[in-house]
């Protein structure tokens, strides 16, 4: 699945251990989900969202 | 951005930073046993000479060697912030602690002069009634700190752990099954349970860290 995650990261010049941090997961697993190897969970997508205060359909992009 | 977060940032793993710290911690004492080894060694033979100049240089430059290793290693052992994720890498972290532990109490509880500390692939070997209580003492602790992984465990994890299972679980499946019809044929011997289990252990731990490191 597509996703917006490393830009809306890099446009808060954070690393993937910040957000990781911020989403009290490991930076595997926001490398994982960046590079579309893994698709997070409902809950997950939810708290991402609310990080960047963006809708979940505004981050991620299931029509590719 | 702080330096504390610039070298949090660089991302090495938890095992790239014990791999650093436990090598560099290595390296330091062999070169020190070198260094007394061969002080002793000279002292006996009177062999002292500029050669042993060269040995103490070279075997201080792994002592420092090793010493700056372990330093990087801690100094990049920063845990993670998020209280999840701390708890996570103490449970890997004391995981493999009580697992170093373990098997020096195997190698030292073996007679001298056997392996059956390191012999661990073989059922065959014999250890200690003193040992083995110690060993199954351990269990209820390793149950707690495996229940605490998985309390811990992130999604991404825990979907690596899950791949490597399925992969463990098949080919639990089509050994046990495969041996045990090629034993009844006469074509190999009797099955070995434990070589199974260590193929089921081996084949889980390559699936999972694929899955993860990919």
């Amino acid at each position: 699945m597509n996703n917006k995650l490393k830009v809306l990261r890099a446009e808060r010049n954070w690393s993937q251990a910040d957000l990781a941090e911020h989403l009290d997961v490991s930076r595997q697993a926001v490398n994982a989900i960046e590079t579309g190897k893994h698709d997070p969970s409902l809950p997950l997508a939810f708290r991402i969202a609310r990080l960047f205060e963006l809708s979940i359909e505004e981050i991620f992009d299931d029509q590719h | 951005m702080t330096s504390t977060d610039d070298i949090r940032s660089e991302g090495m793993s938890p095992f790239k930073r014990a791999a650093l710290t436990i090598g560099g911690f290595l390296i330091a004492v062999f070169a020190l046993g070198v260094i007394v080894g061969y002080t002793k060694a000279a002292i006996a033979g009177g062999t002292f000479g500029w050669k042993s100049l060269l040995v103490y240089m070279a075997a201080a430059a792994l002592v420092l060697g090793g010493l700056w290793m372990v330093r990087r290693g801690l100094t990049k052992f920063a845990l993670p912030k998020s209280p999840r994720m701390r708890e996570y890498q103490l449970v890997v972290l004391g995981t493999c602690l009580l697992g170093a532990v373990l098997g020096g109490v195997m190698q030292l509880g073996a007679p001298a002069g056997s392996e059956a500390g390191l012999n661990i692939f073989s059922y065959e070997a014999p250890i200690s009634p003193a040992v083995a209580a110690v060993m199954l003492a351990a269990l209820p602790l390793l149950a707690w700190l495996y229940y605490r992984w998985h309390m811990t465990a992130d999604e991404h994890e825990q979907a690596a752990y899950n791949f490597g299972a399925v992969l463990g679980i098949y080919t639990y499946f089509f050994t046990s099954i495969g041996w045990w019809v090629a034993w009844r044929g006469g074509l190999l011997p009797e099955p070995d349970g434990l070589a199974i289990f260590w193929a089921v252990i081996i084949v889980w731990s390559v699936g999972w860290i694929w899955h993860r490191f990919r």
